[in-house]
């Protein structure tokens, strides 16, 4: 008869191989840096088999180690968030009532991005977007692929955040100003 | 009335795209896009953008054998 010890550790093995891949590209939906997911989700299987007697079948193992591993992620976006460091600074200069100001000169839209359209193909233009994605903070990243790609709602994408609406909004524009500048700066 | 900044005026077309503004903030961005050529700009791009970013499709990705060897190894001995 199998111990448990033994139980367990081909089931990590099985687990791994059959897992990782999705796990891997749910992790590199929400965050840009590939050792950090790594790392998420190696504590994501250790806390599945530390509590995998509560696991038993309630749910795919799939399911299951997804939803550990959002978790995860979230409490890093927390951690994050504390620490921020606004990518978006230099775009506006800082208005007189210490508000938000005018465009920078050398980072304002002086192209519209828009009018390339015919000039590179629209599978070219996406790919290009999706590196210009990798270098926004990665909740800026989770919230702009989640209200998109995935075509969340914003009180959804809130509430899984944990930010305010208001909060919500200046994040979607800050990263579509970034967005749009790295494209500008990629195409004139 | 006050003129408002242009970080003021592009969160505002933003937020236009995720709930109805009031007439006074409809006026706001049509006032300021008439005199400002970057907000006017980042006006139409905002719309372009989100048909671009509408339209990225999830990445399917995959470790190599050695890093999944790596993640069952680590596993295991944090479980020891």
């Amino acid at each position: 008869m199998k111990t448990m010890e033994t139980t367990h550790t081909e089931l990590v093995e099985s687990w791994v191989n059959e897992h990782s891949d999705y796990l891997y590209s749910f992790a590199m939906t929400k965050l840009s840096d590939k050792n950090l997911a790594l790392d998420l989700i190696q504590d994501t299987f250790v806390a599945a088999f530390q509590g995998v007697d509560k696991f038993e079948g309630r749910s795919t193992a799939k399911t299951w180690l997804t939803s550990i591993l959002k978790r995860k992620i979230i409490d890093h976006w927390r951690k994050e968030t504390a620490h921020k460091t606004d990518v978006a600074s230099h775009f506006f200069a800082p208005g007189e009532d210490g508000g938000g100001g005018a465009w920078v000169m050398e980072n304002a839209p002086s192209q519209r991005i828009s009018s390339i359209e015919e000039e590179i193909s629209k599978e070219e233009q996406i790919q290009e977007l999706s590196e210009c994605i990798e270098i926004l903070p990665d909740n800026w990243k989770g919230i702009v692929l989640a209200k998109y790609m995935e075509g969340k709602k914003g009180d959804e994408i809130c509430m899984e955040y944990a930010i305010m609406n208001s909060n919500y909004w200046v994040i979607v524009h800050r990263a579509k100003v970034v967005l749009r500048d790295c494209l500008e700066k990629k195409w004139f | 009335m006050k003129m408002e900044s242009c970080t003021d005026i592009t969160l505002l077309i933003e937020k236009s795209k995720g709930k109805k503004l009031n007439w006074r903030e409809r006026w706001q961005i049509k006032m300021h896009t008439k005199m400002c050529r970057f907000c006017e700009n980042y006006n139409i791009d905002s719309k372009y953008l989100d048909g671009l970013l509408k339209r990225i499709t999830p990445r399917s990705l995959h470790l190599t054998q050695e890093e999944k060897m790596r993640l069952t190894a680590n596993v295991k001995e944090r479980l020891n």
